[in-house]
């Protein structure tokens, strides 16, 4: 058995604490009891007893060891001396300097987490690198492409498919326990290409059986509680009729983590899907629904085999078809960079705004620092006395610099501790507020740690640089024969500093406005319908909507408060989908199943009761039976298929368009009609992005909405939950304001522009801070010449101006440079708008107008002060 | 005298390093103090006390051999000189005077 070793860090103590000629006897006994010690009774204790040991060995330091005195030993202690006396002798500038550090590092470490919390999705899979998912105008694919891929070329290693179901399937196991559920619906080798583990079941074999489920750890307990769930039957609503087919549980999986871009409970196999052979998705390319993903061999380049696509197209599907693409997406980039995706099956972050916070971070940074080195330098007619004393006594220009890196050292670590304790008090708010969970970023300690200290380093190093430098260049005989080395020449470092930051400040003061115009333009933008006032029910399912509909129309219609009764399977807010759609007049299609349109299911009078407005024709109605199969197109649509499909749908009235769809049949029509009426283009999701031309279908809903009353809302809402019982309705009692709803699908986008306003807003505070305690300098540094000025008669006003005018100077330059700088930013930032605002001049002159008033605020305090003083007592001071 | 003097812990030490020779190093004094004396002694104490011994030149020292348990550092054996042994003597007689100068009490307190 080989000997137990004792721990090392406490050995290289022992080390250092006795003398070299001890330590071989010394530290070879301590091993000897440590062997003894751990094998009588363990390791820790054996440990413990160590390291008690070593620390008394400490009483043999002293006696045993050599002492020296050393002399930069005493050194850093009076360096640091004279930083704390400093610190405590200005302590008005301490606290500019340290708070504007102190809150300037807590932004950055915010958003630091932030990004840390963002760029962590997907990163966790096994062979992540190599994983990619293929995608193009949508975040899915045909059926075909991952395993023809796979088939057909070596270089792609595996494959998986998904499909999600995201239309709330009821999943019950007994009748009391019902819970809708988002579906996954994935290949048999799911568990086996991702690393998502199992706590109980065979990965490879879980999802074989077609009728097996694999459910989360968490959803297992919800459904079973303490029950072993392996081999437990569910109950789940078939996607394809509606039926409620069993399912038996053959695994459980870990939770999954937030930073997955899938996020599932319930798994099924795709097999499922080869069921229902309507379906007929082996064979059918143009048709884009799977979500599909492969894993290369490593180091293959994804760019080869996305040419391959065309080539597969042409060989399996139409020998003809050209520019038919792909991409690969990096699955561990796939949550920031597919944002702009048409249509997908996951949420995603945005990676441009991780780039937006990221330069807001080192703005931030840098405002922060400037400010300390405005004020080190701006000091340095105070200190330079004492740099040339320490000259004369021998100091070396290295200590010197050490002398003031230390200091800005002490400075930052108070800002840091600081900054601490600033995120301790605003995260929890931030992260109600953002709802998303920062301190997820510190999962990861030592990332966090060596983030902090790398933060830490770099700020010591810009705040402590200049300072260093500069002060530790003086000639001990001109300081000590008195002249200042501050005013000669150098101060064009501090102005060309005060001009950058300035600069910066009227940006983001620009900033600020054109994004705080650009929210509320999209507040108060018309949407095409009225959302206020209408509660959004959903009833579980369409069949039985259906069956009570005129009952639950008329309940409803009768109390009173209630304007109009609503049904609809989609509403404001929601994912429209793309299916084929064959406009009358043209045949000659490239695509047998006509071209893609994004198809809207209404209720019949769903669009006037929201207050979308008809331009021609009209609406869908009961009255008229054959409405059931006929179509309304919003006015993009029109104008798209006077574009596509020529003059003749100038007048769209009694036009028939086929609809396609894969939900039944095998890509055959699926209802012909004609077009009843044009209306209005609204708004049917978030406002970053165009209206899209929409075909809108009267079609069975799953969802009741009621228009109220504004101030009868609680009333109805408690008749309809008394009703909603006698309906036996699939659902329990539920309900949304659409309003609500309709924000939720740009709250994200708000959000983000709220903190930018908030960090623009930290930004400006940040760099006035600095400007006042320049400000404050300048006039003392000035108090004599303004004292002989008074005497001789000049007015409080000329002193005032005097003094504000080289600052206004300063930031007069910065406005001629920060307005291009902006004006370029601001279009780039409001280009990603769908509907956005004119950038106008007037925001410029605005941002500008406040900058210079805040510089003229902060500096004229002390121009006052200096200039109202009574010239005698700085005169008399020596 | 004064420089003579012998604490409590140095003369069992001493003890200890005259009885266990040739194999008297610091951990088995440490265990012999611990059976024969039940007293228990952390190892930095013994180690200042045979520090503190030799410098008076009572003990002398020589390293030996090396165990694997001790992590290739050598022992260092501790052997008791003429000098030590006399003060060790010395505070023995010393002792043996007060205890028969106690002698005619003994039967009163046994």
């Amino acid at each position: 058995m080989p000997p137990y070793r004792p721990p090392k860090i406490a050995s290289q103590i022992l080390s250092h604490l006795i003398s070299k000629e001890l330590f071989e006897e010394i530290s070879g006994d301590l091993s000897e009891e440590f062997h003894e010690h751990a094998l009588k009774r363990g390791r820790l204790f054996a440990s413990i007893l160590y390291c008690l040991e070593v620390i008394r060995y400490a009483r043999m330091y002293r006696a045993e060891r050599n002492y020296q005195s050393s002399n930069s030993l005493a050194m850093l202690q009076n360096y640091i001396k004279v930083a704390f006396r400093n610190l405590l002798k200005y302590k008005s500038y301490s606290l500019i300097n340290i708070s504007g550090l102190g809150v300037g590092l807590a932004c950055v470490f915010m958003i630091f987490l932030f990004i840390k919390v963002e760029t962590s999705y997907d990163k966790f899979h096994a062979d992540g690198h190599d994983m990619y998912r293929l995608q193009h105008v949508y975040g899915y694919i045909n059926a075909q492409a991952a395993p023809t891929y796979a088939r057909d070329y070596a270089e792609v290693a595996s494959f998986t498919r998904i499909n999600f179901w995201k239309t709330d399937r009821r999943v019950s196991l007994s009748t009391d326990k019902i819970y809708y559920e988002d579906l996954l619906v994935a290949d048999s080798n799911f568990f086996n290409f991702f690393t998502f583990p199992l706590v109980q079941g065979n990965k490879a074999m879980c999802l074989k059986d077609k009728n097996s489920v694999a459910i989360s750890k968490s959803y297992a307990e919800k459904f079973f509680e303490n029950e072993d769930p392996m081999g437990q039957i569910l109950r789940i609503d078939n996607v394809i009729n509606g039926d409620e087919i069993p399912f038996k549980v053959t695994a459980v999986f870990e939770d999954i983590p937030f930073n997955s871009h899938l996020q599932f409970d319930v798994v099924l196999p795709f097999a499922l899907l080869y069921d229902d052979r309507s379906l007929n998705i082996m064979n059918l390319w143009p048709n884009d629904w799977i979500g599909s993903y492969v894993k290369l061999q490593p180091g293959t380049d994804p760019q080869l085999m996305e040419d391959k696509y065309q080539e597969m197209w042409n060989k399996y599907y139409d020998a003809e078809a050209d520019s038919i693409t792909i991409d690969f997406m990096p699955v561990e980039d796939l949550y920031l960079k597919s944002y702009d995706l048409r249509s997908d099956y996951t949420s995603h972050g945005n990676i441009n705004q991780v780039r937006i916070f990221s330069a807001i971070a080192v703005i931030i940074l840098l405002i922060a620092c400037i400010n300390f080195m405005n004020l080190a330098t701006a000091r340095a007619s105070k200190r330079s006395k004492e740099v040339g004393i320490r000259k004369v006594m021998g100091a070396f220009r290295k200590q010197l610099i050490i002398q003031f890196f230390a200091e800005s050292a002490i400075m930052t670590f108070m800002a840091i501790v600081l900054a601490l304790l600033i995120l301790t008090v605003a995260i929890p708010p931030i992260n109600r507020m953002a709802e998303i969970d920062l301190l997820l970023g510190l999962n990861d300690l030592s990332t966090v740690f060596t983030g902090l200290l790398s933060l830490a380093f770099i700020t010591i190093l810009i705040t402590g640089s200049y300072p260093a430098l500069f002060l530790s260049s003086f000639q001990p005989i001109s300081i000590l024969a008195g002249d200042n080395p501050v005013r000669g020449g150098k101060g064009w470092i501090r102005k060309s500093l005060v001009i950058f930051q300035f600069t910066i400040s009227i940006v983001l003061i620009t900033g600020a406005i054109v994004v705080y115009k650009q929210m509320l333009f999209v507040k108060k933008k018309d949407l095409g319908f009225e959302p206020e006032n209408t509660l959004v029910m959903n009833y579980g399912s369409i069949e039985s909507l259906g069956q009570k509909w005129s009952i639950v129309k008329d309940q409803v219609q009768s109390i009173h408060g209630v304007h109009a009764v609503m049904a609809s399977r989609q509403i404001p807010g929601d994912n429209a989908y793309y299916w084929g759609y064959k406009f009358e007049g043209f045949s000659n299609y490239e695509d047998p199943y006509g071209d893609a349109w994004l198809g809207y299911y209404v209720g019949l009078n769903t669009l006037d009761a929201l207050g979308v407005e008809m331009v021609l024709g009209r609406a869908f109605s009961e009255a008229i039976p054959t409405d059931s199969s006929a179509f309304i197109l919003n006015e993009s649509a029109w104008k798209k298929a006077i574009n596509d499909y020529g003059e003749t749908w100038e007048d769209p009235i009694g036009k028939t368009i086929e609809y396609y769809t894969t939900h039944s049949g095998e890509w055959a029509v699926d209802k012909r009609g004609v077009v009843i009426g044009v209306v209005k283009d609204f708004h049917h999701h978030s406002l970053e992005r165009p209206i899209d031309p929409l075909v809108i279908h009267n079609a069975p809903s799953s969802r009741l909405m009621v228009k109220v009353q504004a101030d009868k809302t609680n009333e109805v809402l408690a008749s309809i939950e008394d009703l909603w019982h006698t309906w036996n309705a699939p659902s329990d009692f539920n309900y949304q304001f659409l309003d609500e709803y309709f924000e939720g699908a740009y709250k994200d986008e708000e959000q983000f522009n709220q903190f930018i306003i908030i960090f623009c807003l930290l930004a400006i505070a940040i760099a006035c801070l600095g400007l006042y305690g320049l400000s404050s300098f300048v006039a003392e540094q000035r108090i004599k010449e303004i004292a002989v000025r008074k005497v001789l008669g000049a007015h409080e006003r000329a002193i005032v101006g005097m003094l504000s005018k080289d600052f206004l100077k300063l930031v007069g330059i910065a406005t001629l440079i920060g307005i291009p700088i902006a004006y370029y930013f601001m279009r780039e930032w409001l280009s990603n708008f769908a509907f956005r605002i004119d950038l106008s001049w007037y925001f410029f002159v605005l941002g500008s107008l406040i900058a210079s008033t805040i510089a003229i605020i902060t500096v004229s305090y002390h121009s006052i002060k200096a200039a109202i003083s009574n010239p005698v007592n700085s005169l008399r001071s020596v | 005298m004064k420089g003579e003097h012998l604490g409590e812990l140095e003369e069992l030490v001493l003890l200890i390093t005259g009885s266990l020779y040739p194999e008297a190093y610091a951990p088995a004094i440490r265990k012999e103090l611990a059976d024969k004396m039940g007293r228990k002694v952390v190892l930095s104490s013994i180690h200042t006390v045979l520090n503190r011994l030799e410098k008076k030149e009572y003990v002398k020292s020589a390293f030996g051999e090396s165990t694997p348990e001790r992590g290739g550092k050598r022992k260092r054996f501790f052997e008791i000189t003429p000098q030590g042994f006399r003060a060790l003597e010395a505070l023995k007689a010393r002792r043996d005077a007060l205890w028969r100068n106690m002698q005619h009490l003994i039967p009163k307190l046994s």
